[in-house]
């Protein structure tokens, strides 16, 4: 199928039925930037070539065009597409809608229409029968790609063998190889049938078959086993290359990771610290609530010291007071001595009044030996003497007694003023200065919760920087997810161990393999060796022997034929991707069978490296090799073209290689369409660079003076700017 | 003799029982057994004469007393008496503040007017002096209560800022005089 011309009327931006393209065999570009309706284009021929709706849409139709519209008027939503497919033709794919209120539409139903030129005339065929015989929905998928990441089609494992299917010869081969193993198993039945019942051989024959059975299930057993483990080691090979290919993000992950957790650890820390401190319980706890207290306290100890003075100064006075009672006691005794008779006598005491006693009672004096008798001057002196002496020790007595009882008077009967002074002095020193310091405390630890606070803002803004770091990183990493960076390179261990065991047990597997299939030769051998007696049995056998031969050589061709239409794919894949890369450097195209019967897309360098980590262009480049490649066998295998649409896929070229992919691809003699918004610098065309180019170009742009809110005001306009 | 601390300490001040629902039950686990503890979690203190303490010193620094209404009906008192104040706290994190008692009550007899000489003589009785602490130390909290209740009218949620206490405290300090203007400020922590 080759497209000549495509017609689109009021379809989405697509206003009116002016919007005609015209397409060369080979390249046509069409350019337009973000907006113009690239992809409505793109999607105008989705909804052409999708033979499985059969309803208009509402959401298809121009707003422009409904906004025209008065109540009763309608107008039509179409896409026609004319085409070289044995012969000219066309499709034609519309509906109509009418306008029946202010805001309500009516869709009519949808028409499908097609034209095939039989002679020399147009004849009205069914557009959907049409499409599926010109380009059906399998060549579609080959055929129609929207951005890079529909380029791999081989990432749907089962692409490949619906690829074989169609284009290869080889499923012709699958009958052969059925129908030869079908002979041969009947055969075989036939054979052994036949030497069992030998007479001769019966016994052996039977007990072989037996073992032929047996290990017939163990071969097909170690086979299936042999595929398991290869599946799995392929599964392994794919993480581990996935993880290596993402190491270098996977390390950069790592280190943010490492830097975030680091600095979650000190936001935690800070926040602990910052909380540390319960200001409401700290006014109890720590006292806080004495802040400020110091100033009573002051007024406390100073009434204390005060009241402590007071009572000493008044204890003072009291016993001064006391003192000075006692002393008059004592100055009463000494006027008393003064006034006897003014002379010089002997103190009080002396004589004693035994001397004075027992002189009274002889009459002589023992002091100074003279006689007194009694009634005479010195006897009546010495009686006055002793009544003297009786006397003064009785007022001494009384005087005593007085000053004893003056000294048992107190002024204060209880001490709490002292119990005051000593709280107020245990409560000074160390604790008056532990109290003086609170407010202080307050201010440093208030202080302290200011630069915490603002370092969690710091932090916190780290954080931040870090998290955009990681979500750029993640962004950048493309479609690693975040579960597999975080994986510790550990599990690249875990998985070249796991990868390194199911090697060995695959090498086990086959050497078993290899045992079985020696016994399996052994026993038919041993059933060949045997000597039936009938000669029946030995034309049966011959039969099946020749047969055998046949189904094995099939089976061979089969998968030769496989193989062989990979190499082509690959060889063919590899021409277009040199011609591509023009003078970059393209590696090579390897298209690797896997163990589920499925098809990876490799790319080596020639030095048989393979090169994981593809740039964007290199990838594309190598998708679209491999598109031409199958598209090549269609027009060889199917002896039928199809073009191939890109839409905006080759974004990822730099400007410096556009021009070149694009002439290379013009070159090839396939079809191709691509939308695409390369050749434009700020909406503007570089007309000096499509001038290089050798293929026609249409330039699709919104219409100017449309209301950037207002769907209604946007209509795509289509100009062919090169020819 | 005993000593006077440790009549006072046997006492149990007297408050006024309108401030029970609206400072007692707002910020403390007042009349809230231990095995309570659970739904009464989030509470800014916790035994009830925590914040009369509180509201002691309030009135203590603002030097202003106020009198309890006459009506012993419409008074109450703590299940401890002082002696028992700040010696236990169930909750995680706190720590016990016994001494808090000889503050308080070097204040009581800083401010209280009592004759100490004639006590001493033996003129005037030890449970009149203790009588005339006790009144002090009620009418300065009861001065506070007062103070809190007219802070919760303005704004109930004023003393749920972490800070809002601490402020009333460290305003009396002279270099931070400003600081109880600024307290219905948001709290930036």
């Amino acid at each position: 199928m080759i497209i000549k011309e495509i017609r689109i009327k009021n379809f989405r931006s697509y206003y009116g039925d002016k919007n005609e393209f015209k397409f060369s065999d080979g390249l046509t570009l069409i350019l337009g930037d973000n907006g113009d309706g690239k992809t409505t284009l793109f999607e105008a021929l989705q909804w052409l070539f999708n033979t499985t709706i059969d309803k208009g849409n509402f959401d298809h139709i121009s707003e422009m065009c409904k906004s025209t519209l008065e109540i009763g008027d309608q107008d039509e939503v179409s896409v026609y597409m004319s085409f070289e497919h044995d012969g000219e033709k066309s499709v034609e794919k519309s509906f109509t809608f009418e306008r029946t209120g202010d805001k309500s539409f009516r869709l009519g139903t949808l028409n499908f229409k097609g034209y095939e030129t039989i002679g020399s005339e147009r004849v009205l065929v069914n557009g959907k029968n049409l499409l599926d015989i010109s380009y059906d929905a399998f060549i579609q998928r080959f055929s129609m790609f929207k951005g890079e990441s529909e380029l791999n089609v081989f990432n749907d494992r089962t692409a490949l063998k619906q690829l074989v299917d169609k284009f290869s010869d080889i499923r012709k081969f699958d009958e052969l190889v059925d129908n030869a193993n079908s002979f041969r198993d009947k055969s075989n039945v036939a054979y052994l049938k036949e030497m069992k019942s030998d007479d001769k051989v019966s016994k052996e024959a039977k007990s072989l078959e037996m073992e032929i059975t047996h290990l017939a299930k163990e071969i097909h057993q170690t086979k299936s086993d042999i595929n398991d483990k290869k599946t799995s080691i392929e599964i392994f090979s794919t993480q581990l290359e996935k993880l290596e290919a993402s190491q270098e993000a996977s390390e950069r992950y790592k280190d943010i990771e490492d830097r975030r957790k680091s600095l979650s650890d000190k936001k935690v820390k800070l926040l602990s610290r910052i909380d540390a401190v319960d200001y409401n319980h700290s006014l109890l706890d720590k006292l806080w609530v004495l802040c400020p207290f110091p100033s009573i306290f002051n007024e406390f100890k100073q009434k204390c010291s005060a009241l402590s003075k007071e009572k000493r100064r008044q204890e003072k006075d009291f016993d001064r007071k006391q003192a000075e009672e006692i002393g008059k006691l004592k100055a009463v005794k000494e006027i008393q001595g003064t006034l006897m008779n003014g002379a010089t006598e002997l103190p009080w005491y002396l004589p004693t009044p035994e001397v004075m006693e027992e002189s009274i009672h002889d009459n002589v004096c023992k002091v100074c030996g003279r006689v007194a008798k009694e009634g005479s001057d010195p006897y009546n002196f010495m009686v006055m003497k002793l009544e003297e002496y009786k006397k003064h020790v009785e007022i001494k007595l009384k005087n005593e007694l007085e000053s004893k009882k003056i000294e048992e008077k107190f002024l204060f009967k209880n001490e709490y003023i002292e119990e005051l002074h000593n709280l107020s002095i245990s409560l000074s020193g160390s604790n008056e200065s532990n109290i003086a310091r609170i407010a202080q405390d307050i201010i440093d630890r208030r202080e302290l919760v200011d630069r915490l606070t603002h370092d969690l803002k710091g932090i916190e803004e780290k954080i931040q920087d870090i998290m955009d770091e990681k979500a750029r990183l993640l962004i950048q990493a493309g479609d690693i997810p975040e579960s597999v960076l975080e994986k510790d390179f550990n599990d690249i261990k875990g998985l070249f161990n796991q990868k390194g065991r199911a090697e060995v047990r695959l090498t086990e597997l086959n050497k078993e393999l290899e045992k079985l299939e020696n016994q399996m030769k052994d026993c038919q051998n041993k059933m060949d060796d045997l000597d039936p007696q009938s000669s029946k049995v030995k034309e049966f056998r011959n039969v099946y022997k020749a047969l055998e031969e046949i189904a094995n050589a099939f089976g061979v061709a089969q998968k030769e034929n496989l193989r062989n239409f990979l190499v082509e794919l690959e060889e063919k894949a590899n021409y277009y991707l040199e011609k591509l890369s023009v003078n970059d450097f393209h590696g090579e195209i390897h298209l690797v069978q896997t163990a589920d019967e499925s098809t990876e897309i490799k790319l080596f360098s020639s030095n048989g490296t393979e090169i994981k980590k593809k740039s964007g262009s290199q990838e594309t480049v190598m998708y679209i090799s491999i598109l031409f490649a199958i598209s090549d066998f269609t027009s060889e295998k199917r002896d039928e073209d199809y073009p191939l649409i890109f839409d905006a896929a080759t974004s990822s070229f730099g400007d410096l290689k556009e021009d070149d992919f694009y002439n290379v691809i013009n070159t090839i003699k396939k079809q191709c369409i691509i939308v695409t918004k390369d050749f434009m610098t700020k909406g503007v065309v570089r007309m000096d660079d499509v001038d290089k180019l050798n293929c026609p170009v249409y330039r699709i742009k919104k219409d100017e003076g449309f209301n950037q809110s207002n769907l209604a005001t946007i209509r795509t306009t289509v100009e062919k700017i090169k020819n | 003799m005993e000593i006077i601390y440790d009549l006072w300490a046997k006492r149990n001040p007297e408050w006024e029982k309108r401030y029970q629902d609206s400072i007692m039950n707002v910020f403390t686990d007042y009349s809230k057994g231990v095995n309570q503890y659970k739904e009464v979690r989030g509470k800014i203190f916790g035994a009830g004469y925590e914040i009369f303490i509180i509201a002691f010193f309030i009135g203590l620094y603002h030097n202003q007393t106020k009198p309890l209404v006459e009506d012993k009906a419409k008074r109450k008192v703590f299940g401890q008496a002082i002696m028992y104040w700040g010696n236990i706290e169930t909750r995680i994190g706190r720590n016990s503040y016994g001494k808090i008692r000889e503050y308080i009550f070097a204040a009581l007899v800083a401010r209280t007017d009592i004759d100490w000489l004639a006590l001493d003589k033996g003129d005037i009785t030890a449970r009149s002096v203790v009588d005339a602490l006790i009144n002090k130390m009620e009418e300065y909290a009861n001065f506070g209560f007062d103070f809190i209740q007219e802070k919760l009218e303005s704004n109930p949620n004023h003393f749920f800022q972490e800070s809002a206490f601490l402020r009333v405290f460290t305003s009396f300090l002279s270099n931070n005089k400003k600081e109880e203007e600024l307290d219905d400020e948001p709290d930036d922590l």
